[in-house]
């Protein structure tokens, strides 16, 4: 049997469910850990001491026991909250899809310190109003960061310099295709502006003090919802949030 | 020992620990340990639980106005002459509903919204009675709307997605407050429960 450890970490807490009568059960992104599921026994009696007022999207002090890959949190202290109350649907969804694309990248990957960064700068941008700047950096980088970023300066097949008319992404080799080579793959066009956006936000890379300040004209949300749709190929899952999100803007 | 020897023991504890846990809050352990608190306990006892489970499914429904776990439809509460229907309570649940009554503080009527917005569970506002609740203030025009909705990040998204919704600049709309809870100590209070109990507080004189 393993031996019970103590942690002490830092970790933005980004979802949560009931568990048995006055526990709840977070997902904690961690900066050495990634994703991790811990459970804070009697938090729905808001009566412990040790606990500060616990919820999503929270940056907080953890003590943790570990054992065998079991984690409880015994003790949390509140360091930064950025979804500041009245808080509206289009904040709660885009943070909830960014807490959903963690989850679902986590088993595989590494890069827990560069996806804590990311989340930290693209929540900020997002408690600023800048939701969709937010969510499309957060998919290029994140599709960076796992090795699957597609292939977008010349046609994968034939080499050729593309001309403003063909740009396909074609989801099977990860990369773009001109019109003469065409197949019957899982493809999706791409006009030239989003080509550059992407091009630009991939090379960009955001300090938490500058997510005050950047942002970008004439973004659209069908870039946001094309990229989705890579990802989704890519992790065959749907992202629940997406749904509530798109209302949101209506 | 592993699940394969227990299904091997008995394939009726292994059926009935499945079901139960199923149930919200009941992980495999506690299913174990109900099943064979169940298995134990009179006869008499057990037949009387599981016919209140089927009596429960089969004689309870929503009321139709303020969508209340209820025997009849108009429940008690809509149905009562005596509660004043001007005042609407929205809450999550039937369960809040309950807590509520049993301050005995609140007479007025209720609404329940049937859980709150939760993106990530794929729950927006159309899966939620706020249409129902829209049409209900349109065709009541009542004095006061108590949203008493949980005060977490998506209670708070659901009671500012209402409060949007309701264009009538007439109805009067509160929320329940947050704060220090009675018997508390201030010095093990948080930043953030305080700071908004310091922004509800009430003038005494």
């Amino acid at each position: 049997m393993q031996k019970t450890k103590y942690l002490n970490f830092e970790g933005i807490t980004i979802s949560s469910n009931d568990y048995g009568e006055f526990d709840k059960i977070y997902n904690i992104l961690s900066e050495s850990e990634g994703v991790i599921s811990c459970i804070i026994k009697r938090i729905k009696k808001n009566n412990n001491p040790n606990y500060d007022s616990i919820d999503i999207f929270q940056k907080m002090e953890f003590k943790a026991s570990v054992r065998e890959n079991f984690w409880t949190i015994y003790e949390a202290k509140n360091k930064y909250s950025w979804l500041d109350r009245p808080i509206n649907l289009a904040k709660l969804s885009s943070s909830n899809i960014i807490a959903e694309l963690c989850i679902k990248f986590n088993s595989i990957n590494e890069n827990n310190t560069y996806i804590y960064h990311l989340v930290n700068i693209c929540l900020s941008l997002i408690s600023k109003n800048n939701i969709l700047f937010s969510l499309i950096y957060f998919q290029i980088k994140i599709l960076i960061s796992e090795g699957i970023f597609p292939e977008i300066n010349n046609c994968l097949s034939c080499n050729t310099k593309l001309t403003p008319d063909d740009y396909y992404l074609i989801f099977e080799i990860g990369g773009l295709s001109c019109s003469k080579c065409l197949t019957d793959n899982t493809k999706i066009k791409l006009l030239e502006s989003e080509i550059r956006l992407i091009k630009y936000m991939s090379k960009i890379e955001l300090s938490y003090n500058e997510s005050d300040q950047k942002t970008i004209g004439n973004l659209d949300i069908n870039l946001y919802k094309k990229i989705s749709e890579y990802i989704k190929y890519h992790t065959t899952q749907e992202i629940k949030s997406e749904k509530i999100f798109f209302t949101s803007l209506n | 020992m592993n699940s394969s020897n227990k299904a091997s023991i008995s394939s009726v504890i292994t059926e009935l620990v499945g079901h139960l846990s199923q149930l919200p809050g009941i992980g495999p352990k506690t299913a174990e340990r109900l099943a064979f608190h169940i298995i134990k306990a009179p006869e008499s006892k057990i037949v009387s639980l599981s016919q209140s489970l089927v009596k429960a499914k089969q004689q309870l429904t929503f009321c139709k106005t303020c969508f209340i776990v209820t025997e009849n439809d108009p429940c008690s509460i809509c149905s009562n002459e005596f509660r004043d229907h001007k005042i609407l309570c929205v809450v999550h649940d039937s369960i809040d509903a309950y807590a509520i009554e049993n301050t005995n503080t609140y007479s007025g009527s209720y609404h329940i919204l049937n859980g709150s917005i939760s993106p990530m569970n794929g729950i927006g506002p159309n899966e939620l009675t706020i249409s129902q609740l829209l049409m209900r203030i349109n065709n009541n025009l009542p004095n006061e709307i108590i949203i008493a909705t949980n005060p977490t990040i998506e209670g708070d998204a659901t009671s500012t997605y209402i409060i949007n919704q309701i264009k009538n600049d007439e109805v009067k709309i509160t929320r329940l407050a947050i704060g220090i809870p009675i018997g508390g100590d201030l010095d093990y209070t948080d930043n953030k429960t305080l700071t908004q109990a310091f922004n509800s507080r009430q003038p005494i004189r």
